[in-house]
C-alpha cells in the first residue's frame, strides 16, 4: 500500500491496543455462529451473512425475528434502529478523517465497529494525539474483522454439536446486557433504558417482533424528554 | 420465509448498516449534525439493548414469570450485577451462564 514505517507503526499500534477487547469479541462471534446454526441457517449464509452486516447485535436480533417469523420490513427496521448508534459514531469521527481519500472511505465505514471507534476516538482525543488516525483506525477495525469471522465460523462448527439443554442461547441476551452496562452513563439514559426495558416485555404480544422497535422509540422518546426537561430546570 | 429470501433480507440490512456507518465519511462536503440529532443519538445504546434482554429474561414460555422458578431471571441478575462490577463481556456471559447451568442441576432441570 506504500505505507511508510510510521504509517504501519500506527497501525499495528491500532492491531495491539484492539487485542485486550477480543475478551468480549471472540463469546460474542461464537454465539452468533451457534445461532446461526441453531437458527437452521446453511453454512454458507452463516459464514456469508455476518460478512454482509459486520454487526453483531443486529445480526442477532435479525435472526432471531426470522425464527419468530416476522416480516422482512421488521427485520430491516429492526436492524436500522439497533445500528443506529453508528450514525452517531461517524458524525462524531469523521472530523480526524477529513483528509483520507475517498476510495479509502468505503472500507473504513465498513470495519467502524463499536470497538474500532471507542479504540480510535479515546486515542485521538489524548493530549499527544495521533498522526495517522486512518492507519490506527484500520489496525484495530482489521483485528476486530479476523477475530470476528474466525470465532463466527468457530461458532458454526460447534454449533450443531451443542446441546439445547445448555441454553447458550442465553447468551445472546448475556452478551446484550454487558453492552448496555457501559451506554448507561447519566439520567437520560438510564430513562430511556428502564422505559425501553419495560416495553419490549409489555409489548411482548405485539405480531411479527414489533416490540423491539415499539420499545427503542418509548426509550429514545423518554430519553429526550427527561434530557429537555432536566436542561429547562438547569437554565 | 426461505432460507434465500432471509439472504436477501440480511443483504439489505448489510446496506442499510453501511449507509450508517458511512453517514458522515462517504459523503466530503458534510453539514455539521443538528446537536437535537446527536443528542437523540446518543440515547440509542441505552434504548435499543434493554428491548433485546428483557424479554429474554422476564418472559417464560411467553407470560410473564417474576417467581423464583423463573431461573433466568434469576441468572439474569447474577449477571447483571457482574456487569455492573466488572464492565465486562466476557464475565458477564461466564457468570450468566455457569449460573443458569448451576441452577438448573440444583433444581434437577438440567439437560
Amino acid at each position: 500500500m506504500g505505507w511508510c514505517d510510521e504509517k504501519r507503526a500506527v497501525f499495528l499500534e491500532g492491531v495491539r491496543a484492539s487485542l485486550p477487547l477480543m475478551l468480549g469479541v471472540i463469546p460474542f462471534a461464537l454465539i452468533c455462529g451457534i445461532a446461526s446454526v441453531k437458527a437452521g441457517l446453511p453454512v454458507w449464509q452463516a459464514v456469508m451473512i455476518p460478512v454482509v452486516i459486520f454487526a453483531g447485535a443486529a445480526q442477532l436480533a435479525v435472526t432471531h425475528l426470522f425464527v419468530a417469523g416476522a416480516p422482512a420490513v421488521v427485520m430491516v427496521l429492526t436492524a436500522l434502529v439497533i445500528n443506529l448508534r453508528f450514525v452517531m459514531y461517524s458524525a462524531s469521527i469523521a472530523p480526524h478523517f477529513r483528509p483520507v481519500p475517498g476510495r479509502w472511505r468505503p472500507m473504513l465505514s465498513y470495519l467502524l465497529t463499536d470497538q474500532a471507534y471507542a479504540l480510535s476516538l479515546t486515542k485521538f482525543n489524548q493530549p499527544e494525539g495521533c498522526r495517522y488516525p486512518f492507519a490506527y483506525t484500520m489496525g484495530a477495525g482489521v483485528t476486530v474483522f479476523v477475530a470476528w469471522h474466525v470465532c463466527n465460523g468457530v461458532g458454526v462448527l460447534l454449533g450443531a454439536g451443542v446441546p439445547e439443554g445448555w441454553g447458550l442461547d442465553f447468551g445472546v441476551p448475556l452478551t446484550f446486557m454487558a453492552l448496555l452496562v457501559p451506554a448507561v452513563q447519566d439520567r437520560p439514559t438510564l430513562v430511556a433504558a428502564l422505559v425501553s426495558g419495560v416495553t419490549a416485555v409489555a409489548a411482548a404480544g405485539l405480531p411479527c417482533g414489533l416490540n423491539i422497535i415499539a420499545a427503542a422509540l418509548a426509550g429514545i422518546g423518554a430519553g429526550m424528554l427527561f434530557d429537555s426537561g432536566a436542561q429547562g430546570r438547569v437554565s | 420465509m426461505s432460507h434465500d429470501a432471509f439472504f436477501l433480507v440480511a443483504l439489505l440490512c448489510g446496506a442499510v448498516t453501511f449507509s450508517e456507518r458511512g453517514a458522515f465519511l462517504l459523503l466530503k462536503r458534510n453539514r455539521e449534525p443538528h446537536p437535537k440529532f446527536t443528542r437523540a443519538l446518543r440515547l440509542v445504546p441505552a434504548a435499543v439493548l434493554p428491548a433485546l434482554v428483557t424479554p429474554a429474561v422476564f418472559l417464560h414460555g411467553g407470560t410473564l414469570d417474576l417467581s423464583v422458578g423463573n431461573l433466568r431471571l434469576l441468572a439474569g441478575g447474577i449477571a447483571l450485577a457482574v456487569a455492573l462490577w466488572r464492565r465486562s463481556v466476557f464475565w458477564t456471559l461466564a457468570s450468566g451462564l455457569v449460573s443458569l447451568w448451576g441452577l438448573q442441576w440444583v433444581t434437577g432441570a438440567w439437560g
